[in-house]
């Protein structure tokens, strides 16, 4: 009876698997968000290097920002973009920001929103041009000559109004270079071959998660300076600059999905291999 | 007719493609003045034809599905009427008012926005039973990505490596030394692949921008 | 009223997210309907910017005087013939042009960035500094060789030499796998952060539980 019984309890569990796995993993998220646990977060080399280099960027600089985040990217990459961004405004350099990807600039403009910009004047300081089509052929464009890519910037007004880019010709001007980097229609190759290869301009990159491993061989070339990955890259800068924000918020979620995901892989493999060597 | 036959035809597009691919590449290698200025403009030409390609989508899409409500397609023609309206009221509102008004970006933010998170985030349900359905290991290679995706799990892990950092220093080598190989690897190999597929479309091989 | 605008704002996009996940019991109208909207935004929003670049890079300096700039907004209208069987031919040159820099730009980054500047580097890599330094850089290397080595497809070796290439590929295979791997795990991390971010938008900002 009691062996009947278990074969059915456990008849009942496997046909139900999908739901209850699922059920397990909402629970893994939004418990830590309604009751946050606290974890640490240790803080990672290739986080603490973009540090150093924005903390390193001289007086008086002009950062080229180029914002390629896509809508569905931006739940992850919300984080690293507008703590980079923050950490920039509190430093005495200027900051001319592009949009390649066609969702970036609303993106752009709602972490300006979000960012203390710290007694910094628009036109003066800092500069949001805007969007410009066609990806590989609007880099080339802008990096050879900005006023031919930017008639006016993000507002409509026209540039000979802008103090800031009065000076600017060419990627030239530009003293580093930091990009958002989500989506495959942008790559950073581009950046690499129209900006950073002819002009000699210092490429920082903010990528997901996913495409980091793809980004690991321009690291080791040197062809890009320092690599932020991700929302848990995104969770370290907060710490570092002292302003927790959404990548903070996200790390006991992370963590216990993460966990909860890696047991799920292990005891899947343990059912397997008891399933694979019982005896018939 | 022999001439209207002969400006129809497939050989005119792909001679203006050789012929743009050659200023590109002889502006790059070969910097004249006289070459640089041609490339240039034909550059900042290409940017504008790609903001007018922008809308493509859009009108193929009102096409379709205006099509779709004039043949009544069952369980199809209400949701094209919503698509329709939500498409043109979209982008009355940006065109008129701009991207800057209230009203697109109360659009923008909680609808394109949420809508394009929530798909995407949608995965993370299937990748769960995946795991636990799918992914066993059956062989030595099938074992060898099982474990490296374990090691790179944890390095997203920080309660886990703040306890075990060797945890993290193994998922960061493996990124930084057999992962870099193979993604290396893979940009050469992928550069070698674009310069091919260049030449077939230059030869005339590849004609499938073409509608071929 | 701006509380309401944006209470109203939350409810929709809230209203919509669980739209989308319904789809994970089955497909349903509501998920349909979110789906359409959400495909009808993305088009719009495209459509947007399209019209706000061409106002911006080709009308602006066409008005100042560049009338040369006539040619790029020709080309562009044509590339709506395509919805017209008779004059479809017509979209086929401004979509040329655009392959064709396409394409040139495409080569120069290739050769560029992508085989001379990352074969440079791998040439340049430090084998008699510390141990551990080049022990990685030579796995580095193995790896590297290997993985090119899997894709070499124009030929095939017999004999001894075959032999010995044949385990090179075997290994680039395994390496491929620990590519993917890693890539897999990468992926999950994306995954999760936006079901997370989605999770924060629904617990904070919609039932205001925290």
């Amino acid at each position: 009876m009691t062996m009947k019984k278990n074969t059915v309890l456990k008849d009942w569990l496997r046909a139900r698997a999908t739901i209850i796995l699922q059920i397990f993993l909402c629970l893994s998220v939004a418990l830590p968000i309604i009751k946050p646990i606290g974890l640490p977060v240790p803080i990672s080399t290739y986080t603490k290097g973009v540090y150093e280099i924005v903390e390193s960027i001289e007086p008086g600089s002009i950062v080229l920002f180029t914002n390629d985040v896509s809508a569905g990217g931006w739940g992850e990459m919300a984080s690293p973009t507008i703590a980079v961004m923050q950490h920039l405004f509190r430093r005495p350099v200027k900051i001319v920001f592009v949009d390649f990807f066609e969702d970036s600039p609303i993106l752009t403009e709602i972490a300006l929103n979000k960012v203390d910009k710290d007694d910094k004047v628009y036109g003066v300081d800092y500069v949001h041009l805007g969007f410009i089509p066609g990806y590989e052929m609007a880099i080339a464009m802008f990096a050879k000559s900005i006023w031919t890519a930017f008639p006016a910037d993000y507002h409509g007004t026209a540039l000979n109004e802008l103090p800031l880019m009065a000076n600017l010709k060419d990627a030239s001007d530009f003293d580093i270079q930091i990009e958002t980097q989500t989506v495959p229609a942008v790559p950073t190759s581009f950046m690499l071959q129209h900006i950073h290869s002819p002009y000699n301009v210092p490429l920082v990159v903010l990528s997901t998660a996913v495409s980091s491993p793809g980004l690991m061989p321009y690291l080791a070339s040197g062809d890009i300076s320092g690599i932020t990955i991700g929302v848990k890259g995104g969770a370290e800068y907060e710490i570092l600059i002292k302003t927790p924000g959404s990548g903070a918020a996200t790390m006991d979620a992370m963590s216990t999905s993460h966990l909860l995901l890696i047991t799920v892989l292990i005891i899947g493999n343990v059912f397997y291999f008891i399933k694979k060597y019982r005896r018939p | 007719m022999m001439y209207l036959a002969f400006i129809k035809s497939k050989q005119i597009p792909l001679a203006i493609t050789v012929i743009i691919t050659i200023f590109m590449l002889l502006e790059y290698y070969y910097p004249e003045p006289i070459v640089k200025n041609i490339s240039k403009d034909i550059r900042d030409w290409s940017v504008i034809i790609a903001a007018f390609a922008l809308g493509l989508g859009a009108a193929n899409l009102l096409r379709v599905h205006s099509q779709n409500i004039q043949r009544r397609t069952k369980d199809i023609w209400p949701f094209s009427i919503l698509l329709i309206f939500t498409l043109l009221l979209f982008f009355g509102i940006g065109v008129i008012f701009g991207i800057e008004h209230p009203a697109y970006n109360w659009l923008y933010v909680n609808g394109y926005l949420i809508l394009y998170s929530a798909v995407f985030s949608l995965i993370s349900f299937y990748v769960i039973t995946s795991f636990y359905r799918a992914m066993s290991v059956r062989s030595l290679e099938s074992g060898l990505l099982i474990v490296c995706a374990i090691f790179s799990m944890f390095r997203n892990t920080p309660a886990v490596i703040s306890i075990f950092p060797y945890l993290d220093t193994i998922g960061s080598w493996l990124l930084d030394v057999p992962n870099a190989g193979v993604e290396r690897a893979a940009i050469i190999t992928t550069a070698i692949g674009v310069i091919a597929f260049s030449l077939r479309v230059l030869l005339g091989r590849e004609r499938a921008q073409l509608g071929e | 009223m701006v509380d309401l605008i944006t209470s109203s704002g939350i409810w929709f996009g809230a209203l919509l997210n669980i739209f989308i996940w319904s789809l994970v019991f089955k497909e349903n109208r509501f998920y349909r309907f979110a789906e359409y909207m959400f495909i009808a935004l993305s088009a719009a929003h495209f459509s947007v910017l399209g019209v706000k670049s061409i106002l911006t890079t080709g009308w602006i300096p066409l008005s100042t005087g560049k009338i040369s700039y006539i040619i790029p907004f020709i080309l562009g209208f044509l590339l709506y013939a395509r919805f017209w069987d008779n004059w479809r031919w017509l979209s086929n040159w401004p979509i040329a042009i655009l392959v064709g820099v396409g394409l040139g730009l495409g080569i120069r980054g290739a050769v560029d960035v992508s085989i001379i500047g990352q074969i440079k580097s791998t040439m340049t890599l430090a084998v008699f500094k510390n141990p551990v330094q080049a022990g990685n850089n030579i796995l580095f290397v193995i790896i590297l060789i290997s993985v090119i080595a899997y894709f070499l497809f124009t030929f095939a070796l017999k004999g001894p030499v075959g032999r010995g290439y044949y385990y090179l590929t075997r290994l680039g295979r395994l390496a491929l796998m620990a590519g993917f791997g890693i890539a897999l795990g990468s992926t999950v991390a994306v995954r999760l952060s936006l079901f997370i971010s989605q999770w924060i938008f629904l617990i904070r900002d919609f039932l205001r539980i925290v």
